[in-house]
């Protein structure tokens, strides 16, 4: 009885909606249709209703990290954290919910916090790469070689100096990318389909038992 | 016993200069060019040019899927095309009759596009003067929250779309009641119904689901080609797709791609400003990596060895 | 510059340099500046589902009567049995239902789209090709094809001839990963030089010289 609630139940979920959208591919009536933009809808409502999940899971981490770490500078990180939930929480709720999100104090913290927070740990990405370019990037065997050859012809095609001023730079980045990283990617897009077209089936006739593991 | 120290050579010390110096410098190429602008010349590549082409010259009459793509944890790189791909929409003159249906389907988009549909992308006043007759805001609507929703919207869009930005039902609005019946079935808004889609995305596996969706499903399939709005290193994904009979015609990758278009199109903006910083970054660029493969070579081949 | 732009600019620039510190080295700094943002992104994510929620489920519910999205909450409900080591089964029935929508939605158009429209294309281009660069293109990337999926040919030892072309096919791996690698490079560029314009241009100009920006 606890297999056919926990596992088989769940499984034939599983096979029988999956089966019904790909029924609609072979045989698109109307009712599959009409089926296909309910379900588009449902798992919608579903998926948005969640969203407690997460903030479940973030809060508890960072209440698991002042545990481990009790210094005044977790405890300031800590209550930057709930300080910041709370304010964004005051404005969701106490400012027109639920068009709270398109006001001007929402935007404020938009422009002002996230957006340019994760531009610069993106910018620092950069200069990560910068010191790879250094060290790492040296012609010590056959794969560094078409690696330093391919990713260097696209940087310089992306940079107008050595576009204007080195014949035929756009040409030789255009092709890398138009040829050799074209045949390489378009294996890869074909071989990993294979592969999830395999699993996705497995999935679908109960065969693929890791797909729902939950703790 | 005595330990054996090991000389450091030229090149060893040449291979191992600390990251923070690398850093520093390229901070220091970077901000030349912000203070005081290089202004090296440009070219435009070809698939700027097919980007350009495809959308200036869409028959009269054709609807556009517009999905206004803004990622602001990356605005400086993909801000520039979204910006001047608006400018490029709305300078089709007013006699090529071509509809607009746009949406926004990230949060980003749902408040930064507004901002900008009242400042940089402010529609010309004849636009503004018949909303919901030659274009149309639906707003935030999650078409792609997951592959499904973005199936059903393509098969129906009353699937995840019932009202437009303004809280019109969209069956209400002349500009969706045209487009819908441009194919059958005559009362539904899908895929049929549009000749171009422009969309963007920094993921770089999203190419796979919109060829999916947007292209390879329906029946008869959708075939509705694409444009793809992304970032430099999308561009391998988008490739397999890419071509003239393909569903993706043309895309633009990041800053470069957007300066490359600006200096097409005329409407100069960030996209060449980024270019042009870039340009000292470039040359940083070769500069260590020549120094690196110097020391590497230099250690290999000019090094006594020790017997 | 206005005060909630000055104050806007102030805490943009505390974040950013908060940021760039991480490359001297981690620090406590650069930790707040990630946290409040994980923070903000929460109660983004927050809004707008409750947001999203109003508009397709809790509108049409009370003014259409449209009672069967009631059902989709419920299934939502569902999704937070995962967070009890109990119950986290009946979590699976939701999942489940996603699960098999997305499976479906995408096995059948992969078949199409990923594997035979892929390999039509890489054959039919060498034969629609009409320029010799464009010959010379489609053979190479044909070439690249076929060694490429030569290389994740496993059943079989690589040795002899699939020894050599699953060397050419590492040859053509890393030539796409190349470009991936390099285009990330130029973007990352572009995202520093967009952020140290906005330093020089509304920090230091806009906010300390009171320049206009």
């Amino acid at each position: 009885m606890s297999t056919l609630i926990k596992r088989d139940l769940p499984v034939l979920i599983i096979s029988l909606f999956g089966l019904g959208i790909v029924a609609e591919w072979f045989l698109p009536i109307k009712q599959l249709t009409d089926y296909k933009t309910f379900m588009g809808t449902f798992t919608l409502i579903m998926g948005n209703m969640a969203f407690g999940i997460g903030m479940f899971y973030a809060i508890t981490a960072e209440l698991k990290m002042l545990q481990r770490n009790k210094t005044w500078q977790q405890y300031f990180i800590t209550g930057s954290f709930f300080g910041m939930l709370l304010i964004m929480s005051t404005i969701i709720f106490g400012y027109g919910f639920p068009n709270a999100v398109l006001k001007a104090e929402y935007k404020w913290y938009t422009y002002n916090v996230y957006q340019w927070q994760a531009q610069a740990q993106y910018a620092i990405l950069f200069l990560y790469q910068c010191g790879a370019v250094y060290r790492v990037l040296r012609v010590r065997s056959m794969e560094t070689l078409v690696l330093s050859f391919c990713g260097l012809a696209f940087i310089l095609r992306s940079i107008p100096l050595f576009v204007s001023y080195i014949p035929g730079m756009m040409e030789l980045g255009d092709w890398v990318a138009g040829a050799p990283a074209l045949g390489g990617t378009r294996a890869a897009t074909l071989t990993s389909a294979l592969g999830g077209l395999v699993v996705g089936l497995r999935a679908l006739i109960g065969k693929e038992s890791t797909t729902l593991e939950v703790r | 016993m005595a330990q054996k120290v090991e000389q450091k050579t030229i090149w060893d010390q040449l291979g191992m200069i600390d990251y923070r110096y690398i850093y520093a410098v390229f901070l220091v190429l970077l901000v030349i060019p912000v203070i005081q602008p290089v202004g090296i010349p440009m070219k435009i590549g070809p698939t700027t040019q097919i980007y350009y082409n495809t959308i200036m010259n869409l028959p009269k009459g054709s609807f556009i899927l517009f999905h206004n793509w803004v990622s602001l944890d990356i605005w400086s790189d993909m801000g520039p095309i979204i910006i001047v791909t608006f400018k490029m929409l709305w300078s089709i003159p007013k006699d090529q009759d071509i509809t607009i249906i746009m949406y926004q389907s990230t949060s980003d988009a749902a408040i930064k596009i507004h901002d900008l549909l009242k400042a940089e992308c402010k529609p010309p006043q004849w636009r503004l003067d018949t909303y919901g007759q030659t274009w149309v805001d639906l707003g935030y609507q999650l078409v792609y929250a997951s592959e499904l929703t973005m199936a059903a919207t393509a098969a129906n869009f009353k699937a995840v779309v019932t009202k437009d930005y303004y809280g019109t039902e969209i069956e209400k609005i002349p500009a969706i009641q045209r487009v819908m019946k441009k194919a059958a079935p005559y009362d539904v808004l899908n895929a049929y119904d549009f000749d171009l889609m422009i969309w963007g995305s920094w993921g770089c596996t999203d190419p796979d689901v919109y060829v999916r969706q947007w292209w390879t499903a329906g029946s008869p399939p959708y075939a509705l080609p694409q444009l793809f709005m992304t970032i430099g290193n999308c561009v391998p994904n988008a490739m397999p797709y890419y071509g003239k009979d393909k569903p993706i015609r043309a895309f633009i990758p990041g800053a470069a791609g957007a300066a490359e278009l600006e200096l097409l199109t005329g409407f100069k903006g960030d996209g060449m400003k980024m270019a042009d910083i870039t340009d000292l970054g470039g040359i940083g660029t070769v500069t260590f990596f020549i120094l690196g493969n110097l020391a590497f070579l230099g250690k290999k081949f000019l090094t006594k060895k020790e017997e | 510059m206005a005060f909630q732009a000055q104050a806007g600019t102030l805490m943009a620039t505390i974040v950013i340099v908060s940021q760039l510190t991480m490359l001297w080295k981690d620090n406590f700094f650069f930790r707040w500046g990630t946290r409040i943002v994980v923070a903000y992104a929460v109660a983004d994510s927050m809004g707008w589902s409750l947001y999203y929620l109003n508009t397709r489920f809790w509108t049409p519910f009370t003014t259409k009567g449209e009672w069967w999205w009631m059902l989709a909450v419920l299934a939502g409900l569902m999704l937070y049995f995962r967070l009890s080591r109990q119950y986290g089964w009946v979590a699976k029935y939701p999942l489940g239902l996603q699960l098999g929508l997305g499976v479906g939605v995408a096995s059948v158009a992969m078949l199409r789209a990923q594997i035979l429209d892929q390999v039509v294309w890489t054959v039919r281009d060498l034969f629609t090709a009409k320029t010799t660069m464009e010959v010379f293109n489609a053979i190479v990337a044909f070439v690249a094809v076929a060694s490429v999926v030569s290389y994740f040919f496993f059943t079989r030892e690589h040795t002899g001839v699939l020894k050599v072309s699953a060397f050419v096919g590492r040859a053509f791996m890393m030539a796409s990963i190349a470009v991936i690698w390099a285009g990330d490079y130029i973007w990352a560029m572009a995202i520093l030089a967009g952020v140290l314009t906005f330093l020089v241009n509304s920090f230091v100009k806009g906010l300390l010289l009171g320049m206009p920006v």
